[in-house]
């Protein structure tokens, strides 16, 4: 299972800060969040296939956009690290 | 020119005297204010070799066209001088009100010369100047002496001080003001304690008169609205403080940990922006005119550690802990606090803690100097360390004199992580490799502030770079130095370039001078201001082989982590960097370049 760790705002939008979550690639992950949190939450990163504007992704540290975008495979050990790069506020909050 | 008054204040401490004098305006409209104005009259009123804490040394207190103005962020002030801490040129910016106040007196720079005879302060009365005997305040804290300085003048008089660590010439000495906020690196309190130059105090009624009022506003309520449509100056910066960046940057593998020994902390939560929000925050807090607000209003309520005050911020936050592997939070917290009070750059500070914990690991320095144990990870002697630092008493006396001084008196130099003697920030260069150029080449020493390629290396601000790529970054690096000189020099925050650019700035900088720039010139006066700074550091003797970086950064590789393996590749980016800049092999700068930006 992949370890998913949420940052900033994200870790109240998601109420937590880390999360397990099996998946074989980041599209496949953030879609999952969906089940996993809610797809409220899955909405705020990720929408019509493409990451929202200022979600950042990094896999074992790595932005996605240097590695293979959302098609970067996950494996069982992998860290995925989801901030805003700017950090914003989780809406109404 | 608007924004500006057209005057100077000139302060010989040595006479005790006060002149008022008018600044020139072409020296005004060629470096603009702030920055480069004070780098300029530094350079012309100092020999580059002067002993830096001698009364031959000079410090001017400089503030830009937009300072006092309703220009968002409009309360910047420059500390400028010759370091004793690096032999470099020092230039250290700061925010809080002192800024707007010193212009409120009527003045566009403040210079001292000299030494006085005995402590003393400035107090600046709206248009009346004195220098008073500072006898009663000598010793005590920065927040001890604003408190006591400001019932001796005004209740609402604005204060920078230094604190006992600059009354004792440590080189790691800053000048604190509105209590919490610093003028940090270069140990340029130090050169304000070698003046026996205790505190400015201002209190002023005079507006700052703007050439084109409305269009000025214009220009100010444009950007008032894109900082706050900004994610980061309207959204992260508010709520979290700099302080988000540990997380993000541990993520990244590169956050300096245990003396630049790791990439990544165990720890980092514990002393994250967000632990911070959750546990010690009280609220945010803004700087004059400012509508970010990213200062931390802070307060430990329980423990050992028990106080109030404003920090950590992520550097600070950075330095005292992660730097020397302490993930307790509330002895950080204390550790900031002291630094504020004693007048410490906490970065400096934090990284000579870091430098002699591992010289003490690895054995080289005995227990016997010390008087106890000092190993990473331990809160309890971080505190006590840095408070021995801030009164130089016992070993402290060594460690306020910053990391260098301490690995070099045992027999390990190469342990001191930093630049030109001046320690590295919280950004490992082998993980970002722009920052490693940077850090090499700022004319100050090693900083993050002079081009902080981490906008485009985690950011994507402007664009998003590879961090562990060099392709690039030289010519990344000189745009980012080249547009923060200017930015420094107009007195609004460096903070507002994540949500505007210059392209912004210049206008608000236009309709408030009337001075007929163009943005094109805004940048080449950047550049030019960049190029001077050089020439007063090739004059002091430092050369391009100090544009280098320690042993470890060159040739170790992290150990861990998403940045496993990674050194700084800096020789594959300082040729094209030099090439950039128009300046030969040896870093300096070619007589075309300094033709072309009126330098010669």
């Amino acid at each position: 299972m992949a370890v998913v760790e949420f940052l900033g705002d994200l870790r109240k939008a998601a109420g937590r800060s880390t999360l397990d979550l099996e998946a074989g690639s980041v599209s496949g992950l953030l879609a999952a969040l969906g089940n996993a949190i809610s797809v409220q939450f899955a909405s705020l990163l990720f929408n019509d296939g493409a990451l929202q504007p200022d979600v950042e992704v990094l896999v074992n540290g790595r932005n996605i956009e240097f590695l293979q975008g959302l098609e970067t495979d996950l494996g069982p050990t992998d860290r995925v690290t989801i901030f805003y790069s700017g950090v914003r506020g989780f809406p109404g909050g | 020119m608007g924004g500006l008054h057209g005057q100077i204040l000139r302060v010989n401490l040595s006479k005790g005297t006060c002149k008022k004098e008018k600044l020139d305006p072409k020296l005004a409209r060629a470096y603009i204010g702030g920055r480069g104005l004070g780098t300029k009259i530094l350079s012309d009123e100092i020999n580059p070799t002067v002993d830096p804490l001698s009364p031959n040394n000079k410090l001017l207190m400089a503030t830009g066209p937009l300072t006092g103005t309703n220009a968002s962020t409009g309360g910047r002030y420059m500390v400028i001088t010759k370091s004793p801490l690096t032999g470099a040129v020092a230039c250290s910016n700061s925010g809080g009100y002192i800024g707007a106040e010193i212009k409120f007196c009527g003045y566009d720079l403040i210079i001292f010369e000299g030494r006085a005879k005995a402590p003393v302060y400035l107090w600046l009365n709206n248009d009346k100047v004195e220098i008073r005997p500072a006898d009663k305040v000598w010793g005590k804290t920065t927040h001890e002496t604003e408190d006591r300085l400001k019932a001796e003048t005004h209740e609402e008089a604005k204060v920078c001080s230094i604190g006992p660590a600059g009354e004792k010439l440590a080189l790691t000495a800053c000048v604190m003001n509105d209590k919490h906020r610093a003028a940090g690196r270069s140990g340029v309190g130090a050169v304000m304690g070698s003046k026996n130059l205790k505190a400015v105090v201002a209190k002023g009624f005079q507006s700052v008169k703007v050439a084109r009022p409305r269009e000025f506003m214009a220009a100010c309520l444009a950007v008032v609205k894109k900082l706050a449509e900004s994610p980061v100056s309207g959204g992260g910066l508010p709520k979290y403080g700099t302080p988000i960046l540990v997380n993000v940057i541990n993520a990244h593998g590169f956050l300096p940990t245990r003396n630049f020994q790791q990439g990544q902390f165990e720890g980092a939560d514990k002393v994250s922006g967000e632990t911070i929000a959750d546990t010690i925050l009280i609220r945010n807090k803004g700087c004059f005119a400012c509508t970010i607000a990213c200062a931390r209003v802070t307060e430990v309520k329980e423990g050992k550690y028990k106080g109030a005050g404003e920090g950590p911020e992520y550097e600070s936050d950075w330095a005292l802990g992660i730097a020397t592997g302490v993930s307790d939070l509330a002895a950080v917290t204390k550790a900031n606090y002291l630094c504020n009070e004693l007048g410490m750059d906490t970065i400096e500070a934090g990284v000579a803690v870091a430098t002699a914990m591992e010289l003490c690991e690895r054995g080289y320095i005995p227990q016997s100097d010390i008087g106890r144990p000092l190993r990473f990870g331990d809160g309890d002697a971080l505190v006590w360390l840095i408070e021995e630092m801030g009164y130089r008493r016992g070993f402290g006396e060594l460690v306020a004199q910053g990391g260098y001084r301490v690995a070099e008196k045992y027999g390990h130099p190469e342990l001191f992580m930093g630049v030109k003697k001046q320690a590295f920030p919280a950004y490992d260069g082998r993980g970002a490799q722009g920052m490693a150029l940077g850090y090499a080449t700022a004319n100050r020493g090693a900083c993050h502030l002079r081009g902080y390629t981490i906008s485009v290396e985690v950011f994507g601000i402007p664009k998003k770079m590879d961090p562990f790529a060099t392709q690039g970054k030289a010519e990344v690096s000189k745009l980012f130095q080249d547009v923060t000189a200017f930015v420094d020099s107009t007195g609004i925050c460096l903070f507002t370039t994540f949500g505007i650019g210059a392209e912004d700035i210049h206008p608000m900088l236009e309709h408030a001078t009337g001075a007929g720039y163009t943005l094109e010139e805004c940048l080449r006066i950047g550049e030019r201001i960049w190029n001077m700074e050089r020439l007063f550091n090739l004059k002091a003797g430092l050369t391009g082989k100090d544009d280098t970086l320690p042993p470890r950064i060159l040739r170790e590789g992290i150990p861990e982590g998403p940045a496993k393996g990674m050194v700084a590749k800096l020789p594959e980016m300082l040729p094209e960097y030099y090439k950039l800049r128009g300046w030969d092999s040896g870093g300096v700068p070619g007589k075309a370049k300094l033709k072309e930006l009126a330098l010669a």
